[in-house]
């Protein structure tokens, strides 16, 4: 099929195998695999007929500009994920049979688009797994009949559930696995719970807001055996504990909603035996403190994930965790919090298992003590500290040494003290990832002594810091082992200079004043010219009654 | 230490320990579950690979006969090509017309191991390079009708790698 120089070639189609090709295909990355595109047609058509490859490319529509009968010019991409953002579908026959029968997922992001021409669109995706409805609007829904059947089709998120589309579906998609629901209306509930209903056998995952009506349904369905839920009650807590008795299967429990305290999430642990993953954000204002004496009804916990309000962000005290307990913890994260300081540092030094910490938007009391709990951590692995607000910090730094954390994410915007961040950044030996942003005490000095002394280090990321070109010169000269450096939004860098030619992936974003100066400027620009227009017609205006009157 | 005999395309015979031959899935199947016995001192025939490239393979056997299996990794996310080791590297410093033979004759005798660093090494002579620069590197010749190049081009610039 191919001219390709058969004496000489040694990627001859009729001596080298195609599944080789594809083998060295698979190692290119989608730049390298665009250029590979335009080399002949055999690897084009190998390139396009792997699945493997093409799975990983996403066909991303141009935004806003609307879908209708003009072809989009793009379709004959070999893509099997297509991406729509900020556009109106209007009309896709007749160029999406073509394309759309190789897709195996979608998105729509804030996409505008009437549900018959959605249908439409659907039914020639035939073998379409994941739909992910997201922000759209999905235009006319509960009153237009119409079926949908996508047989292969395994995962379906909403952001605010399209009643129409729902309905649709209810009967058309028997291997759903992951049904996801934000937001849904009191007269779409009846046709999500019929999908609910017709889907329990393979439903394994399922996000959705609890109601009364919700939980007689899901009381009633014998097959559905969830694995991992996101539930959310507004007021009544009794509902979730209420859904996890009828669902004692789960071993990842996302929950969101008032009143949750440390003897209901006790009961949820009793009724929940093989809980691994739990995830609780605490809604509404709640001066109330939190007793962890529910992680013992929990022995299989690995990871635990508190959230106070991210609304109100009023803080939810943690009360202190019996020491004397250990923990089996893989993964600790608390957000919108005030941890109370001794014991729960205490607990934090027994927890031996705990790999990954993350402390975002807390309070975090008693440095030195947490510092030691940190030395103290045999399996850590990623640490992250966000936006805590620390109360006191002491005259001397805190020394620890963890040598196994890799990752590390900083981010002190009321400033930590320079001796305290060099101090910190010295205690991970070796790291190879570091991330730091909105750091005022973070500059070139400290740049420079941590590229010395990081010499695994291969991504760096500097967001919002008080770096100046200096750091950018200095990374010329010595870029050690770094592969990927991102330098975003510094407002004293100005340019990454030559650095493209010394790391392999350089990130650059320059600070927003730049761009807000130039808005302000093309502004003024416009404003200027009102100005002379209104002077021009006051002076005209002003002469030609002047004439008028003589 | 039990040896058995392979014979290549062009009449060689080799003799080689079991353990390093084991090191090809072809050669482990017939052994263990075809059953033939090496104890006859009948050489087992390979006859798509020559003795030079035979013996390039072998060689390669030899050092990483007591390698671990490899963790298996994400099909679908791009593979990571710097990870050859120094001693792989030298050793596939050879002209394009080995490095394929080689290629071809450790799928014959599914070296998974082999065959993943031989694609790395063709990989890393593709990255960073126009499909111009491609087809120079391994004397392919353009088979487009002119102008579908800038078609395809055009089609594929809304495409990205998933996250």
């Amino acid at each position: 099929m191919s001219n390709t120089n058969l004496q000489t070639s040694v990627l001859d189609p009729g001596r080298f195998p195609s599944e080789l090709l594809e083998h060295i295909f698979r190692h290119l990355a989608l730049r390298d695999l665009k250029s590979a595109l335009l080399v002949c047609r055999h690897w084009r058509d190998r390139i396009g007929a792997s699945s493997t490859l093409m799975g990983r490319v996403v066909l991303r529509f141009p935004k806003d500009r609307p879908l209708d009968r003009r072809h989009p010019g793009v379709w004959h991409v070999m893509a099997r994920r297509a991406r729509l953002e900020r556009c109106s579908v209007l009309s896709v026959e007749p160029w999406w049979a073509a394309f759309g029968s190789k897709l195996v997922r979608i998105d729509l992001s804030m996409v505008t688009v009437d549900l018959p021409v959605l249908l439409a669109m659907l039914r020639q995706t035939t073998n379409l797994r994941e739909l992910d409805v997201g922000y759209s609007t999905v235009v006319k829904g509960e009153d237009f009949d119409g079926d949908l059947r996508l047989n292969s089709l395994e995962v379906l998120l909403f952001h605010r559930a399209s009643p129409g589309l729902v309905k649709a579906l209810k009967n058309g998609c028997p291997r759903l696995k992951r049904l996801s629901v934000t937001h849904h209306t009191a007269p779409g509930e009846p046709y999500l719970l019929e999908l609910v209903q017709t889907v329990q056998g393979t439903l394994k995952v399922l996000k959705l807001r609890l109601t009364d009506t919700v939980l007689e349904a899901v009381s009633e369905m014998d097959q559905l055996k969830l694995t991992n839920a996101w539930v959310q009650h507004c007021n009544d807590v009794l509902l979730t504990v209420q859904f996890c008795r009828l669902q004692p299967t789960l071993t990842t429990l996302s929950v969101f909603g008032r009143d949750i305290t440390g003897s209901i999430l006790a009961e949820i642990g009793e009724l929940l035996t093989n809980l691994k993953h739990l995830s609780v954000c605490f809604a509404g204002i709640d001066h109330e403190t939190l007793s962890m004496d529910f992680l013992r009804t929990m022995p299989k916990l690995e990871s635990l994930h508190l959230l106070g309000d991210p609304h109100t962000r009023r803080f939810k005290h943690l009360q202190p965790i019996d020491p004397s307990r250990r923990a089996n913890l893989k993964s600790l994260q608390l957000k919108y919090l005030s941890v109370h300081p001794d014991e729960t540092w205490q607990f934090l030094a027994r927890s031996h298992r705990i790999q990954t910490l993350s402390l975002a938007f807390c309070h975090l009391q008693n440095w030195p003590q947490f510092a030691q709990a940190l030395g103290r951590l045999p399996s850590l692995k990623q640490l992250t500290l966000h936006y805590n607000t620390v109360l006191a910090w002491p005259q001397t730094p805190a020394r620890f040494t963890n040598a196994t954390t890799k990752a590390l994410t900083l981010s002190f915007p009321i400033p930590i003290p320079k001796n305290h961040l060099d101090s910190l950044l010295y205690s991970f030996p070796n790291l190879s990832e570091l991330n730091l942003a909105d750091t005022r005490t973070f500059d070139d000095a400290t740049i420079q002594h941590l590229s010395h002394r990081f010499a695994k280090l291969r991504k760096l990321t500097i967001k919002s810091c008080f770096i100046t070109d200096d750091t950018v010169r200095h990374f010329c000269q010595h870029p050690g082992q770094l592969e990927r450096l991102e330098l975003r939004t510094n407002s004293r860098v100005s340019s990454v200079g030559r650095l493209e030619e010394k790391i392999d992936t350089v990130v650059f974003v320059p600070a927003e004043t730049g761009n807000r100066f130039r808005v302000f400027e093309s502004r003024l620009v416009w404003i200027c010219w009102v100005v002379v227009f209104a002077f021009a017609f006051a002076f005209d205006y002003y002469y030609f009654s002047e004439n008028y009157h003589q | 230490m039990s040896t058995i005999k392979l014979e290549t395309s062009d009449g060689v015979k080799f003799t080689v320990k079991t353990q390093v031959a084991k090191c090809s899935g072809t050669i482990r199947t017939m052994l263990e579950d075809i059953g033939i016995n090496p104890q006859d001192g009948e050489a087992i025939p390979l006859s798509n690979v020559h003795s030079t490239i035979l013996q390039k393979i072998l060689v390669w056997a030899e050092h990483h006969v007591d390698d671990p299996e490899p963790p298996r990794d994400d099909a679908d996310a791009a593979k990571r090509t710097d990870d050859i080791c120094s001693w792989d590297e030298d050793f596939l410093k050879v002209d394009q017309r080995t490095l394929f033979d080689v290629m071809l004759a450790a799928n014959y005798l599914d070296m998974k191991q082999l065959i993943a660093v031989c694609c790395k090494t063709v990989a890393n002579m593709i990255k960073g390079k126009t499909a111009d620069q491609i087809r120079k590197t391994f004397n392919i010749e353009n088979d487009f009708p002119p102008g579908d190049e800038d078609k395809i081009r055009l089609r594929n610039q809304f495409c990205e790698e998933r996250r």
